[in-house]
């Protein structure tokens, strides 16, 4: 409560003390005398009325009330006002006397009776009034507001005649008439605006029964206290004692409750019929509304599943709800049969489905499994056969449903839409209910329209399951490619003596060629270049094992065929059968200029000297062939005393084989030439080139193989 | 690219694999399963003849060292032959002439099986 509010309730308050202490002092004085036309005690109830008013206005307006809330707000005021007055009248605490027509109190005990029931009366009839005003303002149009000033304004003049015309207030007796009068005007405006029920349209079926039995108390409560406050009785004595204005408020008010109340009743009365179909046309749209929902929810393939059964359970008000989905193999199996020529048969029967666990609403996969016909065949199938829906009206009368389905208790009705895409089943949405025949053919449409829905919704979720595959498999290949990277060297050692360059360009994302370059301490240069059989990641993987067990294996031993002997055994054991690695390993002894070499089943180096080329091509075997000593045996060894400028090459067959577009190769005598141009130039000048080459050689952008080349140029200008 | 594709002859005990056009990472599984079928059947006296291979990989060669046990455990083995200097070239460098026998033509490969089945019996 806010603190305007608060303070006018306390105006309220104390206007009301002053005025009972007022009216105390005033009869004690007067001795009988009447406190009605004294202008202090009149200003003293506006005071009180109009803070009152004023003040639960603002209250009420704060809060969004339902018409029924207000219609039970007002009926509880009403009925704990009734008890009040029902206790005051039946235990006759009150005893009035009438002198020339203005009622008085005879006792001070009725008077303290008159004024407690009078602002009561006072706090009952505002909430009501409040309570009328904003039901009346529910869902206004444009003529509402004016037929309700229209009644205000005659509630007004009534009450300022009546007050005029009582003997207990101004007495002008020639009034009375005119007051009857406008009594009469102002209750048919009661009834003009007592027609505004549009609100009872859109309740539901429960709020509308509860509607009907809170109006129908109210009506006979303000009737009764209409009744009281305006014939003979105690309560319209008090009122008209404490001041006859109140006194035609109330009364009016309590009127004003009786027809909107009468006429409330008999509208939601006449609604009621009506209500359950209104209930459901209420629950399709709304259903309508999240299944447009539905087709955006598509990230969670689970809670896609079992969004659409609790919706397609609400939308037809179904007992149970299930959803199958065909595999992805019977998809893609070509039906046998042919529905014309009557040979529907296995083909179809055979298309195994699969009950969604996510989707079961009410119902056990057990009792799907019950659900078969006479010959065995699921009854499902039958939409599989048809490609129509199937609706079994009467469950356990249906010749298709075998008997042992028959046993479950729980189907009435079941209906089976199939699910399609592209004009071919994918699945089925089953929906049942407990009793016969509940499937109308409103119902059965929107489950249709409900299941192409769902059909949309799950084709967008498993295209949208393949993209995020997709997209996760690109960023695993980016990393393993980041990776392969990594393993190469990232500075290469130069010296005055000599140059090396090398570079590796995979076909694809990552490769199986793999290259080296080991410092030793001890003036030893160790130079490595692979070649993993196969591509792709398993390839990248074996690569990243080779250099595992090359870099552990290197320091052991000076001589290069021992290297690699050892280093077959381990590669024999960590690869499969089929998988191969061939390398070439040279060490270069920088004191003396001498390489010594081995080859397993690599690609033979390239040696230039002057303008003279030479393949050099010890034998050997590649690596993880063959675990026996026949590797050892096969493997030489051989050793190269390098002069000044003279350059070595070491690539991978990715370089030889490039093939241009009439598929002939680049071959050895092109990279020989190639090398032979350029071999007054720097060992990374011949690698460009080299590379330059080969790719303008092959004439696309991309390689079909790793390309790999290791350029030594050896100086030797000490 | 040329098609990849194998046929498969019966030569008295010997079953012959003829491949054709182009043997890589790509078609492997092909002659994958060319050599399942024949290890399925029992027949382990196999030789390739390569005279219709135009290129071979190092895949296509994973596809032979991928059976080679098998086939000898069972007193099988596989034998090449008729490979042209381009192919031969390819499995001389990775160094399987050490491991397979290689023959100029598919009757001296099929003569070798049917010797040692005499020597046997």
């Amino acid at each position: 409560m806010k603190l305007k509010q608060r303070i006018f309730f306390l105006t309220a308050a104390i206007a009301f003390v002053l005025d009972f202490i007022y009216i105390i002092v005033q009869r004690t004085l007067s001795s009988g005398g009447a406190p009605e036309g004294d202008i202090f005690h009149t200003f003293l109830v506006l005071i009180m009325l109009l803070s009152l008013g004023y003040a639960y206005f603002r209250l009420s307006s704060d809060h969004e009330n339902s018409a029924v809330q207000l219609i039970g707000r007002t009926v509880i005021a009403i009925t704990i006002y009734l008890l009040i007055i029902g206790i005051v009248q039946l235990s006759a605490m009150t005893d009035f006397q009438s002198i020339r027509g203005v009622v008085q109190p005879a006792s001070y005990s009725t008077l303290v009776v008159a004024a407690v029931i009078s602002g009561i009366g006072a706090i009952a009839s505002v909430i009501v009034f409040a309570s009328l005003t904003r039901l009346i303002f529910v869902k206004r149009r444009q003529k509402t507001k004016r037929n309700f000033i229209i009644l205000l304004v005659l509630g007004g003049l009534t009450i300022i005649f009546e007050f005029l015309g009582s003997p207990n207030g101004v007495g002008l007796g020639g009034i009375s008439a005119l007051s009857g009068i406008l009594l009469a005007i102002t209750i048919m405006m009661m009834i003009v605006n007592a027609f505004r029920f549009s609100w009872i349209l859109s309740l539901t079926r429960r709020e509308k029964i509860i509607n009907l039995l809170l109006s129908l108390v109210g009506f006979v409560f303000f009737i009764i206290l209409s009744i009281y406050a305006s014939g003979n009785e105690a309560l319209n004595k008090s009122l008209l004692y404490y001041h006859p204005m109140l006194q035609q408020f109330v009364e009016l008010c309590f009127i004003f409750g009786a027809i909107y109340m009468g006429i409330g009743f008999t509208s939601t009365l006449l609604h009621l019929p009506t209500a359950k179909e209104f209930d459901r046309k209420q629950v399709e749209l709304s259903s309508l509304q999240n299944m447009s929902r539905l087709i955006t929810q598509v990230f969670d393939f689970d809670e896609l599943v079992a969004t659409t059964t609790h919706l397609a359970l609400e939308v037809s008000e179904g007992d149970a709800a299930w959803l199958e989905l065909l595999s992805d193999e019977a998809l893609t199996r070509p039906l046998a049969g042919n529905a014309k020529s009557g040979t529907t048969g296995d083909a179809v029967r055979s298309r195994e489905t699969t009950i969604l666990r996510n989707s079961l609403k009410n119902i056990d996969p057990e009792s799907i499994a019950k659900l078969r016909r006479n010959d065995g065949s699921p009854l499902q199938s039958l939409a599989f056969e048809t490609a129509n829906p199937v609706l079994i009206q009467d469950f356990h009368g249906d010749r298709r449903v075998s008997a042992e389905a028959r046993s479950l208790r729980d189907i009435g009705t079941l209906l089976i839409a199939p699910l399609s895409r592209h004009g071919e089943i994918i699945g089925l949405l089953c929906v049942t209910k407990r009793k016969a025949y509940e499937f109308d053919r409103d119902i059965m449409n929107v489950l249709y329209a409900f299941a192409d829905m769902v059909s949309v919704a799950l084709e967008n979720s498993s295209l949208i399951r393949e993209s995020i595959q997709k997209e996760r498999m690109v960023r695993e290949l980016q990393v393993a490619h980041e990776m392969q990277r990594s393993l190469l060297p990232q500075d290469l050692p130069s010296s005055p003596r000599f140059e090396i360059a090398a570079h590796s360009i995979p076909a694809y994302e990552v490769g199986g060629d793999y290259y080296d370059v080991l410092s030793f301490d001890d003036n030893r240069l160790g130079l490595l270049v692979g070649d993993v059989s196969g591509k792709g990641v398993s390839a990248a993987l074996y690569m990243a094992q080779v250099k595992g067990i090359f870099q552990s294996l290197s320091g052991v031993s000076a001589s290069t065929r021992d290297i690699l002997i050892r280093m077959n055994g381990p590669l024999c054991n960590g690869m499969e059968r089929k998988s191969f690695i061939s390398l070439l390993y040279a060490v270069l002894h920088t004191e003396e200029g001498l390489l010594t070499f081995a080859r397993a089943g690599h690609c033979p180096l390239l040696h230039v000297r002057d303008n003279r080329a030479a393949y050099l091509r010890p034998e050997g075997m590649a690596l993880g062939l063959d675990p026996t000593p026949r590797f050892a045996e096969s493997l030489e060894e051989e050793t190269l005393r390098l002069a000044a400028n003279d350059i070595v090459v070491m690539y991978s067959d990715g370089v030889t084989e490039t093939r241009d577009r009439n598929d002939e190769e680049f071959e050895y005598q092109r990279l020989a030439d190639c090398v032979l141009e350029h071999r007054d130039h720097s060992a990374q000048e011949i690698l460009t080139s080299i590379l330059e080459r080969v790719q303008n050689f092959s004439g696309k952008q991309e390689a079909d193989d790793d390309v790999t080349v290791l350029v030594l140029r050896w100086k030797n200008t000490l | 690219m040329s098609e990849f594709s194998v046929g498969v002859r019966q030569r008295d005990t010997i079953s012959v694999l003829d491949l054709r056009g182009y043997l890589d990472a790509h078609t492997a599984p092909e002659l994958e399963k060319a050599f399942q079928t024949e290890l399925e059947g029992d027949r382990y006296n196999i030789v390739v003849n390569f005279s219709e291979l135009s290129y071979i990989s190092s895949a296509g060669l994973g596809v032979l060292m991928q059976f080679i046990e098998d086939v000898r455990s069972n007193d099988g083995d596989i034998k090449l032959s008729n490979m042209s200097s381009r192919v031969y070239n390819v499995f001389d460098l990775l160094g399987f002439p050490m491991l397979y026998e290689i023959f100029d033509q598919e009757d001296d490969a099929v003569k070798k099986f049917l010797n040692k089945s005499e020597n046997l019996s």
